[in-house]
């Protein structure tokens, strides 16, 4: 009996392994990497997904986004440092959030506001993982409440798996010094805001990392609502309270000491 | 040690005695080089997965560095950000520098992009002009500002005068709530017009800025 369950079990995951690596082999005029974000969005049944690169804690870029409101998920969280794709990756479980407008305590206090403004009722986080070796996560979103069904969530996992697997194979055909060109042509690394950060650097004098808390502090409270609160990020390499040591006795800044939030 | 038609190695096996080896003695150490086989494979494929990783978590993380010093480039000197990577790049050929080492540098600030091309002591091509007048050392105001474009060494002390009024024009003004490039765009375009302005006032007295646009100079000294 157990030998049956298992290979029950078996030929269902290759059902839907099969399933989704025959969508992904599906001509596309957009490019490997956005069928992916494509395909887990139609398996899962969700209304838009995005996969976001991240190293350690800190979002890194976002491969691809369906939609324009899983693209505001990402830079979101790009943004503010937290959310499910942050959460799923630096923990390596899955992130379930059947309702954003319901929890008991708001999970991402500077993530959920923009996110359920802009359309998101319900969002999920899949580790994007080969083995111990995490790349980033997967992102779904709804816009109606609701857990995702059993079948979806294991199609999720599925591409979840799929996607670090096409990651890694892509980049292993490139120069070891260099992103693979399929990854840079389709993701977004954010490299204008690296540039900004350099900027501000030679405006304040501040060394690039702070820069980057100060551009961040600044998108915070200009970009989101107000009540929004920015800080403290849970990228640990952006202390703010550093940033804002410096404010105050340093030169007018970027965002200064007196329109700091908190 | 063979797997699926691939040899990976060899398993050598010596003894004292002279003669010839026996089959059970064959089969054994056959297994013994498969089991050996299959725990090597097995580590370079778990390796293989890590190593990918950490080359594309380097290789975004360089990418990242560049950006960051073509900014300060930009910002230092004044030039938009091809040139600014131009610069970056002329001067690691000219140094015999790694461009991501160099880019790593001046982001993390151990070399000032004001000053970055008199730390290395080296002739810089950029500021050619200045070989020609004899100029021996490389530590001349002039030459410390070869990267932003000599013969405007003057104005990076003017730059810090720029700075304040203008960064707090930005905080002060109430930005309406568009992306942070936007702002910067228009911060930016504000201070290069109080540059040109410093220039056009400096050329009419200065003979260094007679030797030509930042822009010309460069495009001078990259053949």
């Amino acid at each position: 009996m157990g030998s049956l369950a298992q290979r029950a079990t078996l030929t269902v995951a290759t059902e839907r392994l099969s399933r989704i690596l025959a969508l992904l082999a599906v001509e596309s005029t957009a490019g490997e990497t956005s069928r992916l974000c494509a395909v887990a969005a139609e398996v899962t049944a969700v209304s838009g997904a995005g996969i976001m690169l991240l190293s350690g804690e800190a979002p890194q870029g976002s491969l691809c986004s369906t939609d324009a409101v899983s693209k505001l998920i990402e830079d979101l969280q790009y943004t503010v440092g937290e959310g499910p794709c942050v959460d799923a990756h630096r923990d390596g479980t899955i992130t379930s959030e059947p309702d954003l407008a319901d929890p008991v305590v708001a999970r991402w206090p500077g993530f959920t506001p923009s996110a359920l403004h802009a359309g998101a009722r319900a969002v999920f986080g899949f580790p994007v993982r080969v083995g111990a070796v995490r790349l980033g996560a997967l992102n779904l979103y709804r816009a109606r409440p609701g857990p995702l069904g059993d079948d979806h969530h294991a199609a999720a996992l599925v591409i979840a798996g799929v996607a670090a697997r096409a990651i890694l194979a892509l980049q292993a055909d490139a120069d070891p010094d260099v992103v693979a060109a399929e990854l840079d042509d389709s993701a977004d690394f954010h490299l204008a805001v690296h540039q900004a950060a350099g900027m501000v650097s030679v405006q304040l004098d501040v060394p690039v990392v702070e820069a980057l808390v100060r551009l961040r502090a600044h998108a915070c409270r200009s970009w989101l609502p107000p009540a929004t609160p920015c800080a403290p990020w849970s990228c640990s390499s952006c202390n703010p309270t550093r940033a804002r040591a410096s404010t105050a006795t340093g030169p007018a800044a970027l965002s200064s000491t007196s329109t700091w939030p908190g | 040690m063979r797997l699926r038609g691939t040899t990976i190695g060899a398993l050598n096996m010596f003894r004292t005695d002279s003669g010839p080896i026996g089959d059970t003695d064959v089969s054994a150490a056959q297994a013994l080089a498969d089991v050996a086989t299959i725990a090597i494979i097995q580590h370079e494929a778990t390796l293989g997965t890590q190593r990918l990783n950490e080359q594309l978590s380097a290789a975004l993380n360089s990418r990242v560095v560049v950006e960051q010093a073509k900014g300060k480039i930009s910002e230092a000197a004044d030039v938009d950000m091809d040139q600014a990577f131009l610069r970056l790049r002329h001067h690691a050929r000219n140094h015999n520098l790694r461009l991501g080492g160099l880019a790593r540098d001046i982001a993390e600030g151990s070399i000032n992009p004001r000053s970055f091309d008199n730390r290395h002591g080296a002739v810089s091509r950029v500021g050619a002009g200045h070989d020609e007048a004899g100029v021996p050392a490389a530590r001349t105001p002039e030459r410390s500002a070869s990267l932003l474009g000599a013969g405007r060494g003057g104005w990076a002390g003017g730059h810090g005068a720029l700075q304040s009024p203008s960064s707090r024009a930005v905080t002060a003004s109430g930005l309406p709530p568009t992306s942070i490039q936007a702002t910067l765009g228009s911060r930016c375009h504000h201070t290069r017009w109080r540059r040109a302005k410093a220039r056009v006032r400096r050329s009419a007295s200065s003979p260094a800025s007679a030797r030509g646009t930042p822009a010309s100079r460069w495009a001078s000294s990259s053949r």
